[in-house]
C-alpha cells in the first residue's frame, strides 16, 4: 500500500515538472515573439494637405525609436529599456510594458516618401507626411 | 540588462481589470469625468519611493500633483495641441481629457521634500523617507 502511494506522489512530481519545464519553454518562446503595439493617432490636415501620425512611447529614449518605410508602410520599431539599476522585482506595482515596441502604417500613393519628418517630445513621436506636390490641394482661379 | 520583458499571460487580463474598474469609477464619480487613468509603477528605494506616471503627450504645465491628508494625486489633463486644433482625426487612440490617479503614502515619508521630474512623457514623483534620527541609549540613575 505504501508503495502505491509512493509510486502516486512520484509520478505526480513528474507531471509536476514537466508542466513547470513546458511552461518555462513557453515562457521563453513568447518573451522572443511578444511585442507591444503602441496607441497612435492619425490625424489630417485640409488647409495644409498634410497628414500626422502620432505615436505615444512614453519612458522610450529617442535614440532607441527607428523608423523606416518598407514597399508601401512606415514602420514604426522602439525599445523600451528599464532603469539600467533596476528590474521588475523592484517594483510593487508594474504597469508599464517594457522590451519591443511596433506599428506599421499603409502609405498611400499620393504620400512623398521624401518629405516625411518626424520628431519626439513628452515621450510622443509626432510624424508628419505630405501630400505628393501634385496631389496636394490646389485652388483655381475663375478667370 | 534585458531587452525583451518576459512575456507576462496575466498582463492583458490586468489592463482588462484596470479598463474594468475605469469603467465603474467613471460610473461613480461622474462629477469628475475622468477620461482615462494613466498606467502608474511604483517603487521603494533606499531613502525613497518612486512613483511613476506615463503621461505622454501631456505637457508639464497641465499636470498637478498634489498632497493632502496622507494621499498624493496626480491629476491633470491632456488637450488637443493648439497647431492640431483645425485636424481631422482618422484614427484615436490615446485618450484626451481629464486624468486622475492617487496614491496612500506611507508613514515614514517627509511630503514636504517631494520632487518631481519629467522625462520622455514619465513623470517620476520621488517621495524622501524621514531620516531616522538615531537616539543613543540614555542611562537614567536611580535617585
Amino acid at each position: 500500500m505504501a508503495n502505491i502511494t509512493k509510486e502516486l506522489q512520484n509520478v505526480e512530481k513528474k507531471i509536476e515538472d514537466g508542466v513547470v519545464e513546458t511552461a518555462h519553454k513557453a515562457k521563453e518562446f513568447f518573451a522572443n515573439v511578444a511585442r507591444h503595439t503602441p496607441l497612435a493617432n492619425i490625424l489630417h490636415n485640409r488647409k495644409k494637405d498634410q497628414f500626422k501620425i502620432e505615436v505615444d512611447l512614453p519612458g522610450v529614449n529617442k535614440e532607441d525609436i527607428n523608423i523606416s518605410i518598407e514597399n508601401d508602410y512606415l514602420i514604426v520599431t522602439a525599445t523600451k529599456e528599464m532603469k539600467k539599476e533596476l528590474n521588475e522585482n523592484d517594483y510593487y506595482l508594474l504597469e508599464s510594458k517594457y522590451g519591443k515596441y511596433y506599428r506599421a502604417f499603409y502609405l498611400s500613393d499620393d504620400i512623398d516618401r521624401d518629405s516625411i519628418d518626424a520628431k519626439f517630445e513628452n515621450g510622443r513621436l509626432t510624424i508628419t507626411l505630405d501630400k505628393v506636390a501634385s496631389k496636394k490641394r490646389r485652388d483655381i482661379a475663375v478667370k | 540588462m534585458r531587452i525583451v520583458k518576459r512575456y507576462n499571460p496575466f498582463a492583458e487580463l490586468e489592463e482588462i481589470s484596470r479598463e474594468f474598474n475605469r469603467v465603474l469609477n467613471s460610473a461613480k464619480e461622474e462629477s469628475n469625468n475622468l477620461a482615462f487613468i494613466p498606467t502608474v509603477n511604483t517603487r521603494e528605494g533606499d531613502d525613497a519611493y518612486y512613483i511613476e506616471v506615463e503621461l505622454p503627450g501631456i505637457k508639464k504645465e497641465d499636470i498637478n500633483i498634489n498632497v493632502n491628508n496622507e494621499v498624493l494625486t496626480v491629476s491633470g489633463e491632456r488637450k488637443i495641441e493648439e497647431e492640431s486644433k483645425d485636424d481631422e482625426f482618422y484614427r484615436i487612440e490615446s485618450r484626451y481629457g481629464k486624468f486622475e490617479r492617487s496614491f496612500t503614502l506611507p508613514e515614514d515619508v517627509d511630503s514636504d521634500k517631494i520632487e518631481a521630474t519629467s522625462n520622455n512623457g514619465v513623470l517620476e514623483i520621488k517621495i524622501p523617507k524621514v531620516q531616522k534620527v538615531e537616539k543613543k541609549p540614555k542611562k537614567i540613575a536611580i535617585k
